[in-house]
C-alpha cells in the first residue's frame, strides 16, 4: 500500500515535471504583409467656365456737328460782242505749195568692170618688238621736316591779393546757442554799455567774427543774415574779433559793438 | 596751437580759345590769404588737333593746377573746385583732398556737425543749425579715412564761413581779369 502511494506520488511528480519542462507554446502569426489594395483615384474633370461678360461691338459714330450750308454767291454775266478775224488773216497770208513736174532723166551707159582671175597673196613678216630704254635717275627731293612742340607751355603765374580782397567777403553769424551763457551775458552787458541803450530796446542781429584790422566797410545782408566785408591787405592774417550787430527797435538804426574792447 | 585751416578754391575759365585759372587761398573765416592766377594760355590749332578731347582736362589738371599749386607756399588743407569739374572725371592729384561743395535742399540733419554718407564719394554735412546740409563730393583719389578727416575740417570751417561763396569770388576775379585785358 505504501509502495502504491509512493508510486502515485512519484507519478504525480513526474507528471508535474513533464508539464513544467514541456515545450514553449508556439503561436503562429501571419508573417506576410497585407497586400495593398489598389484603389483608383477619381478622375479629374475640368470644365471651362464661361466669363460672365460678353463683348458687344457697336460701331460708334462720332457726333460731328458740322452743319454745312451752301451759300449762293451773286454771279453776273456781262455779255460783250467780240469779233474773230484770225481766220481771215491766215487765209490772206498763206502760201500755196506748188509741186514740181517730174522731168525725164538723161540716159548714160555704165560699164561693169571684170572680176580678177586670181586673188593676190601678200606676205607680212611680223617684226620683233623694239624696246627703247630711257633712263630716269632724278631722285625724289628730300622732304623738309618741320617740328612744332605739342607740349603746352607752362603759364606764368601772377599774384594779385588786392583783387581778391576787393571783392566783398561774406561772413556768417555765429550760432548764439553755442556760445557759453556766461560769455553771452558778458557780451550783452558790453553791448548795453557800448551803445547806452536798454537791452530790451535792441534787437541783436548776430555775432560775427571779423578781422581786427583792414575792414573798410561792412554791410548786413538781411536776406541771408550774413555780413559783407570790404577788406584791405591788412585784414589778411589779422586776428578775428567778435562783433555784435544790433538794431535799435525805435528807429531801426544799425548799431555795432566790439564786446571784447568794450569790456 | 594748431595751424589754422587753409582752404584753396580753384577755378578755371575759358574765354574764347584761351584758358586761365585762379586759386584763392582763404583762412577758416573765408578771408583771402593769397590769390594767384595764370596768364591766359591759347593752344595753337595744331595742339588743339593733336590733343583732341584731352586738351581741356590736360590744361586744367596738369598745366594750370600744377602751375598754381607750385607757386603756393605749402600745401592747403583742402582743395575745393567746382562740382562740374568733379562730375567730368577730375584726374588731377593736388596732393591734398580735392572735393566740391554744393548747397542742397535736403532735410537738415539732426545736429550741427553731423555727417551722413550718401555714397562712397559723397557725404552730407550739417554746418548750420536748421539750414539745409551741404553736399560734399570727393575726387576719386580721396580714400575713406581722408574723406572723414576732410568732412570734419569742413564742419569746423563751415561754422565761421560760407563754404560755397569763395568759389563765386574766384570766378568774379577771373572774369574781371578777362575784361581788363
Amino acid at each position: 500500500m505504501v509502495v502504491g502511494r509512493l508510486r502515485e506520488a512519484v507519478a504525480d511528480v513526474a507528471e508535474t515535471l513533464r508539464r513544467i519542462f514541456s515545450d514553449v507554446p508556439v503561436r503562429q502569426h501571419p508573417a506576410a504583409l497585407p497586400q495593398p489594395r489598389a484603389q483608383g483615384a477619381p478622375r479629374l474633370e475640368a470644365a471651362a467656365v464661361q466669363p460672365a461678360f460678353r463683348f458687344v461691338a457697336q460701331p460708334a459714330s462720332p457726333a460731328w456737328r458740322v452743319t454745312g450750308t451752301v451759300r449762293e454767291e451773286p454771279t453776273t454775266w456781262v455779255p460783250r460782242h467780240c469779233r474773230e478775224d484770225a481766220w481771215d488773216r491766215w487765209s490772206a497770208g498763206a502760201a500755196v505749195l506748188t509741186l514740181e513736174v517730174f522731168q525725164p532723166a538723161s540716159r548714160k551707159q555704165l560699164r561693169v568692170p571684170a572680176l580678177p582671175r586670181a586673188a593676190g597673196v601678200a606676205r607680212l613678216e611680223p617684226g620683233g618688238f623694239r624696246l627703247s630704254l630711257r633712263q630716269f635717275r632724278q631722285p625724289f627731293p628730300r622732304p623738309g621736316v618741320f617740328r612744332e612742340t605739342a607740349i603746352l607751355p607752362r603759364p606764368r603765374v601772377l599774384r594779385d591779393l588786392d583783387r581778391a580782397l576787393g571783392l566783398p567777403v561774406a561772413v556768417g553769424a555765429e550760432d548764439l546757442q553755442r556760445i557759453p551763457k556766461a560769455l553771452w551775458m558778458r557780451y550783452t552787458l558790453a553791448l548795453v554799455r557800448g551803445t547806452g541803450e536798454n537791452i530790451r530796446a535792441l534787437e541783436v542781429l548776430g555775432l560775427f567774427r571779423v578781422p581786427s584790422r583792414g575792414v573798410t566797410a561792412l554791410h548786413h545782408d538781411p536776406r541771408t543774415g550774413r555780413l559783407l566785408l570790404e577788406l584791405t591787405r591788412e585784414a589778411s592774417g589779422a586776428p578775428r574779433v567778435p562783433l555784435i550787430l544790433a538794431r535799435r527797435k525805435e528807429d531801426r538804426a544799425i548799431l555795432t559793438c566790439f564786446p571784447e574792447d568794450a569790456s | 596751437m594748431a595751424e589754422a585751416l587753409r582752404l584753396a578754391y580753384f577755378v578755371t575759365l575759358k574765354e574764347g580759345a584761351s584758358y586761365l585759372g585762379g586759386l584763392l587761398l582763404t583762412d577758416p573765416s573765408g578771408i583771402p590769404l593769397d590769390f594767384r592766377y595764370t596768364e591766359p594760355i591759347t593752344p595753337t590749332k595744331l595742339q588743339a588737333l593733336l590733343y583732341g578731347k584731352a586738351l581741356e582736362p590736360h590744361l586744367k589738371e596738369e598745366v594750370i593746377q600744377k602751375a598754381l599749386l607750385k607757386e603756393l607756399k605749402g600745401l592747403p588743407d583742402l582743395f575745393l573746385l567746382p562740382a562740374a569739374e568733379l562730375a567730368g572725371g577730375w584726374g588731377g592729384d593736388p596732393a591734398c583732398p580735392a572735393l566740391a561743395v554744393q548747397k542742397t535742399q535736403e532735410t537738415p540733419l539732426a545736429r550741427v556737425g553731423d555727417v551722413f554718407r550718401a555714397s562712397p564719394r559723397e557725404v552730407l554735412i550739417q554746418v548750420a543749425e536748421g539750414a539745409a546740409p551741404l553736399r560734399v563730393i570727393f575726387a576719386p583719389s580721396v580714400e575713406l579715412p581722408g574723406q572723414d578727416a576732410a568732412a570734419r575740417k569742413l564742419v569746423e570751417a563751415g561754422y565761421h564761413m560760407d563754404l560755397v561763396e569763395p568759389m563765386e569770388r574766384v570766378t568774379a576775379a577771373l572774369q574781371s581779369l578777362v575784361r581788363t585785358e
